[in-house]
């Protein structure tokens, strides 16, 4: 070590745990030391990976099983669409130019999927989502078809429109989250511009604004402050949203029913609740709401 | 009962099996794509496949199913990825694509981080495990042992040290 270690601050932890920069680590160590420290680190995320619990691939495996009985019909797509093709983001995009039929991707209980666009845009799919489009015409056409939950990073070009059966889309090039399911309309916008198109109405949103309508409330316009999704990155939040909301994600997310006919549904909740552990986020919602809850072990939830 | 233990078609057995040989499958896949997430699905998919003839495979053989399973599934990815590659007139930089000798030393490297934390004092290792694998905050580690966040942090730089020296230049 090249200067005195002060006893009172283990440097090498905090670097770890991303609280020191590797320029900072510099002004430690010698620049042998470093490079042998950059490498262990590198191993370590390696051996970090291959030491990750297996318990969601068990999930994601029999929720393919099941559904796999479900739709034997689509074995082809599924197979390709669902199993390989999100890593693979080149040998996906040419997939679709290939492919003559319109391609869609669903995403399972608790399943999160990235998957590239033709012309290399990116969406990150939601749980319990549902995206199709048509790649033979995408390059004159970007239009597609969502339903469920998306957040897009959109390479500039022609006009990309996102088509739901609460309203539509429409950007140049930007980053946005659209949420459109039974009856909750919400989009955000994180950067450029977006224009929403809900019944008669038009808005145009810039960064951090937020468009939404639920039910059969007025559409209300409000601020947000994030710079992307907080579901992204394992947790989903909500700002003044009716329970009846949360818990559909909750169910979305952890592949639960929850029996909520004895509590108030339309009180609205403001908070979030990580995708990693079910304990923590019951009670990040429920106890929070002053709502008791009830495990029972078949995957119901029973509220009172 | 013998052959209810032995029957993949079961439910208990086929989650027997997933514990059992996930972990060395997704390892296996992990140096051959060195693509955690391809490493995920294609694990997934083998199992899917065994799931499908779990009334054909026979229960000792499905350790070696799984495995060539993989492998083919991991080959014609690769073979389409080449298709595709002449498709676009090699346009595509093949990023995953490492020597064997680099896939060796990586391998190598990995099982010498493995054992430089296996050989950690008692204390140090379990600190680490908890931080790194059990991905939890040096104050919630803190406060499940009952020490200091400070103490907590010296056990890391400590493992950190030795875990240095051990391994030292690659």
């Amino acid at each position: 070590m090249k200067k005195k270690v002060n006893n009172e601050k283990y440097f090498l932890a905090e670097w770890l745990d991303d609280k020191l920069t590797d320029n900072e680590l510099k002004e430690f160590v010698t620049l042998d030391d470093y490079q042998q420290l950059l490498n262990l680190r590198k191993g370590l995320k390696d051996f970090e990976m291959l030491e990750q619990p297996l318990d969601s691939t068990l999930v994601k495996i029999k929720n393919s099983i099941t559904q796999k009985r479900n739709t034997i019909s689509n074995k082809f797509n599924y197979k390709w669409s669902f199993s390989i093709a999100a890593t693979l983001a080149i040998l996906f995009g040419l997939f679709f130019l290939m492919s003559t039929n319109e391609i869609s991707h669903k995403t399972a209980f608790g399943e999160q999927k990235i998957i590239e666009l033709p012309d290399g845009s990116q969406v990150t799919m939601n749980s319990k989502s549902l995206i199709e489009f048509n790649p033979d015409s995408w390059e004159s056409n970007r239009i597609l078809k969502l339903s469920g939950e998306a957040y897009f990073k959109v390479k500039k070009g022609s006009q990309f429109t996102v088509n739901t059966n609460n309203g539509n889309v429409i950007v140049l090039g930007t980053e946005f989250n659209v949420n459109s399911s039974d009856n909750y309309f919400e989009v955000i916008c994180y950067e450029g511009k977006v224009k929403v198109e809900k019944n008669t109405k038009e808005f145009i949103l810039t960064p951090g604004k937020t468009v939404r309508k639920y039910n059969n409330n007025l559409i209300e316009e409000y601020i947000t402050n994030n710079n992307f999704p907080a579901w992204t990155k394992g947790e989903s939040s909500f700002i003044s949203v009716p329970l009846e909301f949360v818990i559909a994600s909750i169910e979305k997310q952890y592949n639960l029913v929850v029996l909520a006919d004895d509590i108030d549904t339309t009180k609205v909740y403001t908070g979030s609740f990580t995708h990693n552990n079910l304990d923590v986020a019951l009670a990040s919602v429920f106890k929070t709401m002053n709502i008791k809850y009830l495990k029972k072990d078949n995957g119901i939830i029973s509220l009172e | 009962m013998i052959k209810d233990l032995n029957d993949i078609c079961s439910n208990i057995v086929f989650e027997k099996l997933f514990h059992k040989h996930a972990k060395d499958l997704r390892r296996f896949l992990f140096f051959k794509t060195k693509d955690i997430d391809l490493a995920e699905d294609i694990l997934q998919d083998a199992f899917i496949k065994l799931w499908d003839n779990c009334a054909t495979v026979n229960y000792e053989k499905s350790k070696s199913f799984l495995f060539t399973v993989a492998n083919n599934l991991f080959l014609n990815i690769k073979k389409h990825e080449k298709v595709i590659a002449q498709h676009q007139k090699n346009t595509i930089k093949s990023s995953n694509q490492e020597s064997p000798e680099f896939i060796m030393l990586e391998k190598e490297f990995l099982e010498k981080i493995e054992k430089a934390i296996s050989d950690l004092p008692e204390k140090q290792k379990e600190v680490f495990l908890l931080s790194r694998i059990e991905k939890m905050k040096y104050r919630e580690i803190a406060e499940m042992l009952g020490i200091s966040v400070k103490a907590v942090e010296k056990r890391m730089h400590l493992a950190l040290l030795e875990m240095k020296e051990k391994i030292g230049n690659v």
